[in-house]
């Protein structure tokens, strides 16, 4: 439950043991290429261990890509008084070690259940299925044949233009809606019977609308990917089966507020240093947590700075 | 051991949480200590059917035997347990009430003085807004240098598209260069209803000279010039009386 738990005291007696084993798996590969790293923000799945496992696969691993899923908090409900220390932690411990995180949110995901797929009561068996069709999509190429075969390698160049901003959304239709905000790239990940003309066509047409605001400073557009295999079904999942699917990957400014958000409620703890003597009693010094939130501060402020045109752009002019 | 998939409400959190069954409620609690943030001592623990039944029905049972295990009180995949807090100090909302908020803020200077930031990433490799010719992809229109040849000074007009409302209603009164904005060509009209901006005068120049407010300046874009009688806007709920 503790961000410093599984950073310090538990984590580093387990840390050898599963680095260790993804050793086995490693030397079993003829061609490693990187490491998805799957993980919640808010501490008890991942947040304090992840971050350690992350720097240590740095260390064995160098430049090997290393990816992660993270589930960040819901903006209504924390599921743990810590959760704003947790995701700070840990957002800020990683985020040199990260090469591209894919944010889910998981209340989003469970208003696409209740309200899309009608589940009452949704559980994270219903979450991790919906997430799982976007890891799919995700790391399609890598496992298919297409028609339009872009390596993951290749999407992430494409997505991260500055080794900071990585925190791509990802959107999947035929269920989620696209988001709004200033775009830095986006990817358009097809599967199934899809071909190139149509896709090309589509984009065209959201690019005469300019719906799509991009920054000058990256060399951007879309980048196209289709797969020639459909999106499989769950055996008493939630989704019917489709002939085709679309992910979107997409680094937008828009998670900007993600961030202001959970900095909000951590300087609600902070302020109080509430519950801040149960890190220290697990090895952590007061200062990491200090030294995490102006690491947050610059992160919010490196997205306003996406997000300033060099050319005011767009701006309707009014009346006189 | 045997674990279920269980709800955890407390005031400040709700979690899906597995649990074993073999737990007493004893050693619940002080797992629920780093959840809830509350010290076992103050939780009171209660059973539910279901998360939607914490706040319309009954609990199923008040978890209150602390030697007691949870199989013992016949726990349920999907059930809720609610957690209350009695500390006399919990003040309800102190962590997530954001209305008196001291919200922690970098200064400028030292976000400018950070290594590895977008703000020196950009700056060092001449990018963006510190590009020496900035790129044109994202840049405005110049501002319109011709116009429709019927607007004319004295024409009626109607302008669409504005914050005000559509369909605006006035008379033509100046069309040409103006030093208004980012210059270029503005039309200048005397509206019906008073929703416009000024008098005639802008920006320190006088184009023309009406009643307050009943003046304005729009791109010849948004006037269309026709035959827009005045809207008798009374008029039509004075016939009805």
């Amino acid at each position: 439950m503790l961000d410093a738990r599984g950073h310090y005291t538990i984590g580093k007696d387990l840390v050898d043991g599963v680095l260790e084993q993804v050793r086995r798996l490693a030397d079993n590969c003829s061609g490693l290429q990187g490491f998805f790293v799957f993980h919640s923000f808010g501490g008890g799945t991942g947040s304090g261990f992840g971050a350690l496992l992350m720097e240590r696969l740095s260390t064995d691993y160098g430049k090997k890509s290393k990816l992660e899923f993270s589930v960040y908090p819901a903006p209504k409900m924390s599921t743990s008084v810590v959760e704003p220390y947790n995701s700070v932690l840990t957002t800020h411990t990683t985020l040199e070690h990260s090469d591209c995180s894919f944010m889910v949110d998981n209340e989003a995901i469970y208003d696409i259940c209740r309200r899309n797929l009608n589940i009452t009561s949704p559980s994270f068996t219903n979450l991790n299925r919906l997430i799982a069709q976007v890891v799919s999509s995700i790391t399609a190429s890598l496992r298919f044949d297409g028609s339009l075969n872009v390596d993951l390698n290749e999407f992430q160049t494409n997505l991260v233009p500055f080794p900071r901003i990585h925190f791509p959304l990802a959107t999947y239709a035929p269920v989620i809606s696209a988001e709004k905000g200033k775009y830095m790239a986006c990817c358009l990940l097809y599967r199934g019977d899809v071909v190139p003309k149509d896709v090309n066509a589509a984009v065209a047409n959201v690019r005469t609308k300019r719906t799509i605001q991009f920054v000058d400073w990256c060399p951007t557009g879309f980048k196209l990917g289709i797969c020639n295999e459909p999106p499989a079904l769950v055996p008493g999942g939630d989704l019917a089966k489709v002939s085709r699917s679309l992910c979107m990957l997409s680094n937008t400014t828009s998670i900007a507020t993600a961030w202001a958000r959970l900095d909000n409620k951590f300087d609600l703890l902070y302020s109080k240093r509430a519950f801040v003597h149960w890190y220290v009693g697990e090895g952590m010094e007061e200062g990491e947590f200090s030294e995490a939130r102006e690491d947050l501060a610059a992160l919010e402020k490196d997205y306003e700075e996406v997000g300033i045109d060099s050319v005011d752009a767009e701006e309707e002019e009014g009346e006189y | 051991m045997t674990l279920i998939s269980v709800f955890v409400t407390s005031p400040d959190t709700h979690s899906e949480r597995r649990l074993d069954i073999s737990f007493t409620i004893s050693q619940l609690k002080d797992k629920l200590v780093p959840i809830t943030g509350i010290s076992p001592h103050y939780q009171v623990l209660s059973l539910y059917a279901s998360s939607e039944g914490v706040s319309a029905g009954s609990a199923i049972a008040n978890l209150s035997e602390e030697g007691k295990t949870l199989v013992e009180y016949g726990i349920k995949e999907w059930q809720c347990i609610k957690v209350e807090n009695t500390d006399p100090n919990y003040k309800p909302g102190e962590f997530t009430d954001e209305s008196n908020l001291e919200r922690f803020e970098l200064s400028n200077e030292e976000y400018e003085s950070r290594r590895d930031t977008v703000l020196t990433h950009l700056k060092e490799n001449k990018l963006g807004r510190f590009a020496p010719t900035p790129t044109n992809l994202t840049c405005p229109p110049p501002p319109p240098t011709s116009y429709d040849s019927s607007i004319v000074s004295g024409a009626r007009c109607e302008i669409s598209h504005s914050d005000n409302g559509s369909g605006r209603r006035g008379t033509v009164k100046y069309v040409g260069e103006a030093s208004i904005g980012k210059g270029g060509v503005w039309v200048g009209v005397e509206l019906d209803e008073p929703t416009g901006k000024g008098d005639g005068e802008v920006e320190g120049k006088r184009y023309f000279t009406c009643s307050p407010l009943h003046a304005t300046f729009v791109r010849p874009d948004k006037v269309t010039i026709g035959d827009f009688p005045e809207e008798d806007l009374l008029g039509s709920d004075a016939d009805e009386i």
